[in-house]
Protein backbone atom coordinates (compact mmCIF):
# COMPACT_ATOMS: atom_id res chain seq x y z
CA UNK A 1 0.00 0.00 0.00
CA UNK A 2 1.46 3.11 -1.26
CA UNK A 3 0.27 6.73 0.94
CA UNK A 4 1.16 9.92 -0.08
CA UNK A 5 0.92 12.46 2.86
CA UNK A 6 1.05 16.19 2.38
CA UNK A 7 -0.07 19.36 4.52
CA UNK A 8 0.98 22.69 6.57
CA UNK A 9 4.16 22.08 8.78
CA UNK A 10 3.85 20.82 12.44
CA UNK A 11 0.51 19.59 11.68
CA UNK A 12 1.28 15.97 12.47
CA UNK A 13 2.23 14.04 9.00
CA UNK A 14 4.81 12.44 10.07
CA UNK A 15 3.17 11.07 13.41
CA UNK A 16 0.53 9.76 11.41
CA UNK A 17 3.07 8.41 8.91
CA UNK A 18 5.20 6.62 11.56
CA UNK A 19 1.53 4.91 13.31
CA UNK A 20 0.80 4.17 9.70
CA UNK A 21 3.91 2.08 9.07
CA UNK A 22 4.59 0.71 12.23
CA UNK A 23 1.49 -1.04 11.61
CA UNK A 24 3.22 -3.01 9.38
CA UNK A 25 4.25 -6.32 10.17
CA UNK A 26 7.67 -6.93 8.29
CA UNK A 27 10.93 -4.95 8.83
CA UNK A 28 10.39 -1.34 8.89
CA UNK A 29 12.59 1.51 7.25
CA UNK A 30 12.76 4.63 8.45
CA UNK A 31 14.36 6.87 4.94
CA UNK A 32 15.65 9.94 6.54
CA UNK A 33 16.25 12.42 3.71
CA UNK A 34 17.35 15.36 5.89
CA UNK A 35 21.25 16.45 5.86
CA UNK A 36 22.10 17.90 8.84
CA UNK A 37 24.02 21.29 8.94
CA UNK A 38 24.73 21.88 12.20
CA UNK A 39 24.64 20.64 15.88
CA UNK A 40 21.37 21.34 15.86
CA UNK A 41 20.10 19.50 13.32
CA UNK A 42 22.46 16.76 14.45
CA UNK A 43 20.67 16.96 18.29
CA UNK A 44 17.13 17.06 16.75
CA UNK A 45 18.31 13.37 14.49
CA UNK A 46 19.71 11.80 17.62
CA UNK A 47 16.26 12.84 19.69
CA UNK A 48 14.29 11.17 16.22
CA UNK A 49 16.56 8.31 16.12
CA UNK A 50 15.71 7.28 19.31
CA UNK A 51 12.08 7.87 19.78
CA UNK A 52 12.23 6.10 16.53
CA UNK A 53 14.01 2.78 17.78
CA UNK A 54 10.90 2.66 20.22
CA UNK A 55 8.75 1.83 17.18
CA UNK A 56 10.86 -0.84 15.37
CA UNK A 57 12.25 2.02 12.56
CA UNK A 58 15.79 1.16 11.10
CA UNK A 59 16.77 4.11 10.25
CA UNK A 60 18.55 4.84 6.54
CA UNK A 61 20.26 8.38 5.89
CA UNK A 62 19.78 9.14 2.28
CA UNK A 63 19.51 12.61 1.25
CA UNK A 64 19.26 12.19 -2.38
CA UNK A 65 19.82 9.42 -5.17
CA UNK A 66 16.77 7.68 -2.71
CA UNK A 67 16.81 4.27 -5.00
CA UNK A 68 19.90 3.99 -3.10
CA UNK A 69 17.79 3.79 0.15
CA UNK A 70 16.95 0.37 -0.98
CA UNK A 71 20.82 -1.30 -1.36
CA UNK A 72 20.61 -3.14 1.57
CA UNK A 73 16.98 -3.18 2.60
CA UNK A 74 14.56 -5.91 2.30
CA UNK A 75 11.69 -4.14 -0.18
CA UNK A 76 8.63 -6.26 0.75
CA UNK A 77 9.36 -3.97 4.44
CA UNK A 78 7.38 -0.78 5.20
CA UNK A 79 9.09 2.07 4.24
CA UNK A 80 8.37 5.86 5.55
CA UNK A 81 10.18 8.47 3.20
CA UNK A 82 10.85 11.57 5.04
CA UNK A 83 10.99 14.29 3.72
CA UNK A 84 9.82 14.98 -0.76
CA UNK A 85 10.64 18.13 0.42
CA UNK A 86 13.93 17.63 1.37
CA UNK A 87 15.17 15.38 -0.46
CA UNK A 88 13.83 17.85 -3.72
CA UNK A 89 16.34 20.61 -1.88
CA UNK A 90 18.94 18.80 -1.92
CA UNK A 91 18.90 17.73 -5.52
CA UNK A 92 18.00 20.78 -6.97
CA UNK A 93 20.31 22.76 -4.70
CA UNK A 94 23.82 20.93 -4.16
CA UNK A 95 26.25 21.46 -1.49
CA UNK A 96 28.55 23.21 -3.81
CA UNK A 97 25.94 25.91 -4.60
CA UNK A 98 24.98 24.43 -7.80
CA UNK A 99 21.50 24.64 -9.15
CA UNK A 100 20.38 21.30 -11.40
CA UNK A 101 17.16 22.54 -13.78
CA UNK A 102 16.06 19.30 -14.06
CA UNK A 103 16.36 17.64 -10.18
CA UNK A 104 12.02 17.35 -9.75
CA UNK A 105 11.68 15.19 -12.97
CA UNK A 106 14.69 12.75 -11.63
CA UNK A 107 13.13 12.83 -8.11
CA UNK A 108 10.07 11.94 -9.67
CA UNK A 109 11.15 9.65 -11.65
CA UNK A 110 12.99 7.86 -8.85
CA UNK A 111 10.40 8.26 -6.26
CA UNK A 112 7.83 6.26 -8.28
CA UNK A 113 10.46 3.55 -9.34
CA UNK A 114 10.70 3.55 -5.25
CA UNK A 115 7.31 2.69 -4.63
CA UNK A 116 7.19 0.29 -7.59
CA UNK A 117 9.75 -1.58 -6.31
CA UNK A 118 8.92 -1.28 -2.81
CA UNK A 119 5.14 -0.67 -2.77
CA UNK A 120 4.15 -0.76 1.04
CA UNK A 121 5.90 3.24 1.36
CA UNK A 122 4.21 6.15 2.86
CA UNK A 123 5.79 9.45 1.68
CA UNK A 124 6.04 12.79 3.67
CA UNK A 125 5.89 16.20 1.70
CA UNK A 126 4.66 19.54 2.86
CA UNK A 127 2.03 22.20 1.68
CA UNK A 128 3.69 25.21 0.52
CA UNK A 129 1.69 26.19 -1.91
CA UNK A 130 -1.27 28.56 -0.60
CA UNK A 131 1.06 31.97 0.43
CA UNK A 132 1.24 35.55 -0.88
CA UNK A 133 5.02 35.12 -1.69
CA UNK A 134 6.64 36.51 -4.78
CA UNK A 135 9.73 34.55 -4.48
CA UNK A 136 12.89 34.69 -6.51
CA UNK A 137 13.07 32.32 -10.10
CA UNK A 138 14.94 29.74 -7.92
CA UNK A 139 12.52 29.47 -4.94
CA UNK A 140 9.81 29.40 -8.05
CA UNK A 141 10.77 26.70 -9.48
CA UNK A 142 11.70 24.40 -6.29
CA UNK A 143 7.76 24.75 -5.92
CA UNK A 144 6.95 24.44 -9.02
CA UNK A 145 8.89 21.02 -8.64
CA UNK A 146 7.33 20.20 -5.64
CA UNK A 147 4.01 20.64 -6.57
CA UNK A 148 4.47 18.72 -10.00
CA UNK A 149 6.12 15.28 -7.56
CA UNK A 150 3.22 15.77 -5.08
CA UNK A 151 0.83 15.53 -8.58
CA UNK A 152 2.85 12.84 -9.82
CA UNK A 153 2.80 11.02 -6.52
CA UNK A 154 -0.88 11.13 -5.49
CA UNK A 155 -1.89 10.30 -9.21
CA UNK A 156 0.44 6.70 -8.92
CA UNK A 157 -0.44 6.08 -4.79
CA UNK A 158 -3.33 4.39 -3.24
CA UNK A 159 -4.22 6.77 -0.53
CA UNK A 160 -4.01 10.18 -0.84
CA UNK A 161 -3.98 12.50 2.84
CA UNK A 162 -4.09 15.87 4.16
CA UNK A 163 -3.40 16.38 7.78
CA UNK A 164 -4.47 19.12 9.50
CA UNK A 165 -3.98 19.50 12.78
CA UNK A 166 -3.50 15.80 13.38
CA UNK A 167 -6.39 14.92 11.53
CA UNK A 168 -6.58 13.14 8.02
CA UNK A 169 -8.07 14.46 5.40
CA UNK A 170 -8.97 11.61 2.44
CA UNK A 171 -8.52 12.40 -1.16
CA UNK A 172 -8.09 8.72 -2.22
CA UNK A 173 -8.68 5.46 -1.00
CA UNK A 174 -9.93 3.84 2.05
CA UNK A 175 -9.65 5.65 5.45
CA UNK A 176 -6.26 4.42 7.59
CA UNK A 177 -7.06 0.80 9.29
CA UNK A 178 -5.32 2.76 12.57
CA UNK A 179 -5.94 6.83 11.93
CA UNK B 1 -19.65 29.46 -15.07
CA UNK B 2 -17.13 27.33 -12.74
CA UNK B 3 -14.57 28.33 -10.16
CA UNK B 4 -11.20 26.31 -9.24
CA UNK B 5 -9.08 27.57 -6.74
CA UNK B 6 -6.10 25.56 -4.45
CA UNK B 7 -2.54 25.91 -4.10
CA UNK B 8 0.11 26.70 -6.46
CA UNK B 9 1.11 24.13 -9.34
CA UNK B 10 -1.84 21.40 -7.85
CA UNK B 11 -3.01 20.45 -11.36
CA UNK B 12 -6.05 23.00 -11.12
CA UNK B 13 -5.21 23.66 -15.31
CA UNK B 14 -5.21 20.21 -15.94
CA UNK B 15 -8.39 19.48 -13.89
CA UNK B 16 -10.55 22.43 -15.96
CA UNK B 17 -8.94 20.22 -19.02
CA UNK B 18 -10.84 17.47 -17.99
CA UNK B 19 -14.06 18.38 -16.62
CA UNK B 20 -15.26 19.64 -20.51
CA UNK B 21 -13.96 19.28 -24.01
CA UNK B 22 -11.56 22.27 -24.24
CA UNK B 23 -8.86 22.95 -26.38
CA UNK B 24 -5.24 24.29 -24.92
CA UNK B 25 -5.59 27.46 -27.11
CA UNK B 26 -9.05 28.51 -25.47
CA UNK B 27 -6.89 29.12 -21.74
CA UNK B 28 -6.06 32.67 -21.26
CA UNK B 29 -3.43 32.78 -18.33
CA UNK B 30 -3.33 36.34 -16.37
CA UNK B 31 -0.18 38.24 -15.82
CA UNK B 32 0.11 40.90 -13.42
CA UNK B 33 0.21 44.12 -15.81
CA UNK B 34 -2.97 42.95 -17.34
CA UNK B 35 -5.43 45.45 -17.51
CA UNK B 36 -8.37 43.89 -19.13
CA UNK B 37 -9.57 40.25 -18.81
CA UNK B 38 -10.36 39.06 -22.30
CA UNK B 39 -13.19 36.40 -23.01
CA UNK B 40 -12.26 32.98 -22.76
CA UNK B 41 -13.62 29.76 -21.96
CA UNK B 42 -11.00 28.91 -19.19
CA UNK B 43 -9.28 31.77 -17.25
CA UNK B 44 -6.32 31.33 -14.97
CA UNK B 45 -4.20 33.01 -12.61
CA UNK B 46 -6.98 35.17 -11.73
CA UNK B 47 -5.02 36.00 -8.65
CA UNK B 48 -1.87 37.85 -10.90
CA UNK B 49 -4.98 40.23 -12.65
CA UNK B 50 -5.65 41.62 -9.00
CA UNK B 51 -2.77 42.13 -8.06
CA UNK B 52 -2.50 43.97 -11.23
CA UNK B 53 -5.46 46.12 -10.41
CA UNK B 54 -4.09 46.17 -6.67
CA UNK B 55 -0.55 47.79 -7.99
CA UNK B 56 -2.99 50.08 -10.04
CA UNK B 57 -5.51 51.01 -7.11
CA UNK B 58 -8.24 49.81 -8.55
CA UNK B 59 -10.90 47.37 -6.28
CA UNK B 60 -11.40 43.63 -7.36
CA UNK B 61 -14.93 43.21 -6.13
CA UNK B 62 -16.41 45.94 -8.72
CA UNK B 63 -14.09 44.82 -11.45
CA UNK B 64 -16.22 41.51 -11.24
CA UNK B 65 -19.51 42.87 -10.25
CA UNK B 66 -19.21 44.93 -13.86
CA UNK B 67 -17.58 41.65 -15.71
CA UNK B 68 -19.04 38.48 -14.16
CA UNK B 69 -21.96 38.22 -16.79
CA UNK B 70 -19.13 37.95 -19.28
CA UNK B 71 -17.94 34.75 -17.51
CA UNK B 72 -21.57 33.19 -17.14
CA UNK B 73 -20.02 30.02 -19.35
CA UNK B 74 -16.45 30.32 -18.09
CA UNK B 75 -14.18 28.09 -15.71
CA UNK B 76 -12.35 30.73 -13.62
CA UNK B 77 -8.95 29.56 -12.07
CA UNK B 78 -7.31 31.27 -8.91
CA UNK B 79 -4.46 30.42 -6.79
CA UNK B 80 -4.65 30.14 -3.42
CA UNK B 81 -2.56 32.97 -1.89
CA UNK B 82 -4.98 32.99 1.34
CA UNK B 83 -2.63 30.92 4.03
CA UNK B 84 0.77 32.63 4.60
CA UNK B 85 1.90 34.80 7.23
CA UNK B 86 0.65 38.77 6.64
CA UNK B 87 3.03 40.44 4.05
CA UNK B 88 5.23 43.18 5.40
CA UNK B 89 4.39 45.18 2.06
CA UNK B 90 0.92 47.22 2.24
CA UNK B 91 0.69 46.41 -1.20
CA UNK B 92 0.74 42.87 -1.08
CA UNK B 93 -1.65 43.05 1.94
CA UNK B 94 -3.99 44.72 0.15
CA UNK B 95 -3.69 42.30 -2.93
CA UNK B 96 -4.07 39.28 -1.00
CA UNK B 97 -7.65 40.75 0.71
CA UNK B 98 -8.42 41.88 -2.78
CA UNK B 99 -8.01 37.98 -3.78
CA UNK B 100 -9.89 36.56 -0.73
CA UNK B 101 -12.85 38.99 -1.34
CA UNK B 102 -12.86 38.71 -4.79
CA UNK B 103 -12.93 34.58 -4.57
CA UNK B 104 -15.58 34.85 -2.43
CA UNK B 105 -17.68 36.67 -4.82
CA UNK B 106 -16.82 34.72 -7.48
CA UNK B 107 -17.55 31.71 -5.67
CA UNK B 108 -20.71 32.81 -4.55
CA UNK B 109 -21.69 33.15 -8.13
CA UNK B 110 -20.53 30.03 -9.30
CA UNK B 111 -22.50 26.71 -10.33
CA UNK B 112 -19.91 24.76 -9.15
CA UNK B 113 -16.15 25.38 -6.89
CA UNK B 114 -13.16 22.65 -6.80
CA UNK B 115 -10.53 22.59 -4.76
CA UNK B 116 -7.68 20.92 -5.92
CA UNK B 117 -4.96 19.29 -4.33
CA UNK B 118 -1.98 17.74 -5.42
CA UNK B 119 -4.33 16.90 -8.45
CA UNK B 120 -7.30 15.44 -7.02
CA UNK B 121 -10.59 17.47 -6.88
CA UNK B 122 -12.94 18.62 -4.19
CA UNK B 123 -16.45 19.74 -5.23
CA UNK B 124 -17.00 22.79 -2.44
CA UNK B 125 -20.20 23.85 -4.01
Amino acid sequence: MSIFISGGCKNGKSTLAERIASASAGPRYYVATMIPHDGEDEARIRRHRLARRELGFTTIECGRSILDALQSADTAGAFLIDSVTALLANEMFTEGGAFVPNAADMVARDLLAFIAKAPDTVLVSDDIFQDAGLYDEWTERYRAGLGMIGCSLAKACDRVIEVVAGQAIIYKGDVPWNC
Amino acid sequence: MIFITGGAYQGKTAFALSLEDIRQTEVFSCDAQLRVLPDARVVTHIERFHLSLTRRGLPTVEYWQENIDRFSDAILIADDISCGVVPMDPVERAWREACGQANAFIAARADRVYRVFCGLAVRLK
